[in-house]
């Protein structure tokens, strides 16, 4: 008899923690939902190693949005030196973006950055 | 204030490398836009070809700015690539076509004025764009533009008048002479898609009146066949429903039949039209998904159909769509 209320009083433990733990993940996937499902997008610039040099992804929301595996903006076939000048310009692209500008870069842009092999 | 900026940058590079160091993934630099009001390349009315499968978008209109910078867009992995910019005054409402290769994009508006000069895109490794020889006709927005048998054709628009004259490029002579006009139905802002050496061109307005004459050009023969036209004027049923007429629409072709997507049709329109040369006939398809716009683009690719940008009201899209043919259309959807 007594063993019987134990086992009852375990379930019930057992059963609020269940619960305890199905309303906090219920509660985080709401909050994770609102975060990353529909309202924000996340814009992040990732640089990346390509012929000799480096170009940049801009990912928005996990795709990647941009592909800039030469250097916008300018003629030919040129990757950015080192991985900080394709990390700036990814950068000032992800600021237009961010600030509801068409994330194209010009020549001059890249000149004024110093972004010397854009000249 | 410029040390300071350059003092911060340092930090900034700093901490990220801190950050990047305990693994072999590259460095991030990230940052949160409402979903709403991401707006990427949106434009309206920009000019588009297609090369190797890639698909060549640029100039166009923001609805502040005519645009000069010009993206590829890579349809298996729905991701743009911007190029190196259009050589020409920024402008919209130009015309895009590919032969042999090689892209050209003339004509157009740059917000003061109608534009007749022409120019020529090498795509990569090469990336650049060179004037060509400008185009005979007389300066204009709103014409479409075809390539047959990797010669070039640019007809219709509006120089001031509605139009109906065609004129043929060839890049190998980098010349241009007029070949015969279509039949009538002077228009702008028509639709225009190719299917087995043969353009055909719909849609476009005149004097605010949708134009409902339908005409083939043929690559051959260098002549116009008149078509059904897309308005309920025949006896028989097969036109009744026949309601499409429009403009802004994008169009491509895509496994032998054309497609008419979305544009301006009394008001914005989802609709979706499909043709098919072989009976001349048309049939409606499922709705177009997005938001109804006018100004998009489309294009096939690896006979994939694809609409890109375009505007709705004052609200310019950035969103891409695949179009599936074999979707089932619901009236009641």
């Amino acid at each position: 008899m007594q063993s019987t209320t134990k086992m009852t009083k375990r379930n019930i433990i057992i059963a609020a923690g269940i619960m305890v733990m199905a309303l906090a993940f219920f509660a985080w996937k709401t909050n994770h939902h609102e975060k990353n499902g529909s309202d924000m997008l996340a814009v992040v610039v990732e640089p990346f190693e390509i012929r000799d040099g480096w170009g940049y992804r801009v990912n928005v929301d996990g795709h990647t949005y941009i592909y800039q595996d030469i250097i916008p903006g300018v003629p030919g076939n040129r990757v950015f030196r080192t991985k900080e000048n394709a990390l700036r310009v990814g950068n000032v692209v992800m600021e237009k973006l961010t600030h509801h500008k068409i994330p194209s870069m010009t020549q001059q842009e890249l000149i004024s950055m110093k972004i010397t092999e854009a000249e | 204030m410029r040390y300071l900026k350059g003092y911060s940058l340092l930090l900034l590079m700093a901490s990220l490398a801190a950050c990047s160091k305990s693994s072999n993934t590259t460095t991030l630099v990230g940052n949160w836009i409402k979903r709403s009001e991401f707006e990427g390349v949106a434009r309206t009315s920009a000019a588009s070809f297609v090369i190797d499968n890639k698909a060549y978008v640029g100039t166009g209109y923001d609805g502040t700015n005519r645009l000069q910078d010009f993206w590829m867009y890579d349809a298996d992995q729905n991701q743009w690539t911007q190029m190196t910019p259009f050589s020409g005054p920024a402008r919209s409402n130009a015309v895009g076509m590919a032969m042999a290769g090689k892209g050209y994009v003339g004509t157009g508006y740059d917000g003061l004025n109608k534009l007749n000069d022409f120019y020529e895109y090498t795509p990569p490794p090469v990336n650049s764009w060179a004037r060509k020889a400008d185009f005979k006709g007389t300066a204009r927005y709103g014409a479409v533009a075809f390539s047959l048998k990797d010669l070039g054709y640019i007809a219709t628009g509006y120089d001031g008048n509605w139009l109906k004259d065609n004129w043929q490029y060839n890049p190998v002579t980098n010349t241009w002479e007029q070949v015969q006009s279509l039949n009538s139905g002077k228009r702008t802002d028509a639709s225009v898609f190719v299917i087995d050496n043969k353009a055909y061109v719909c849609m476009g307005t005149a004097n605010s009146t949708a134009v409902t004459d339908f005409y083939s050009f043929d690559g051959d023969t260098k002549t116009w066949t008149t078509l059904n036209p897309i308005a309920n004027v025949n006896d028989d049923s097969f036109d009744d429903a026949y309601n499409f007429a429009g403009s802004g629409s994008a169009s491509f072709a895509m496994k032998g039949k054309g497609y008419i997507v979305s544009g301006i049709k009394g008001s914005y329109s989802g609709a979706v039209w499909e043709y098919t040369p072989g009976t001349d006939r048309w049939t409606q398809k499922t709705d177009f998904e997005g938001a109804a716009r006018t100004g998009a683009t489309g294009f096939a690719v690896k006979d994939r159909g694809f609409v890109v940008l375009g505007a709705s009201s004052s609200l310019n899209l950035d969103d891409m769509w695949e179009f599936d043919p074999n979707a089932e259309y619901n009236k009641n959807d």
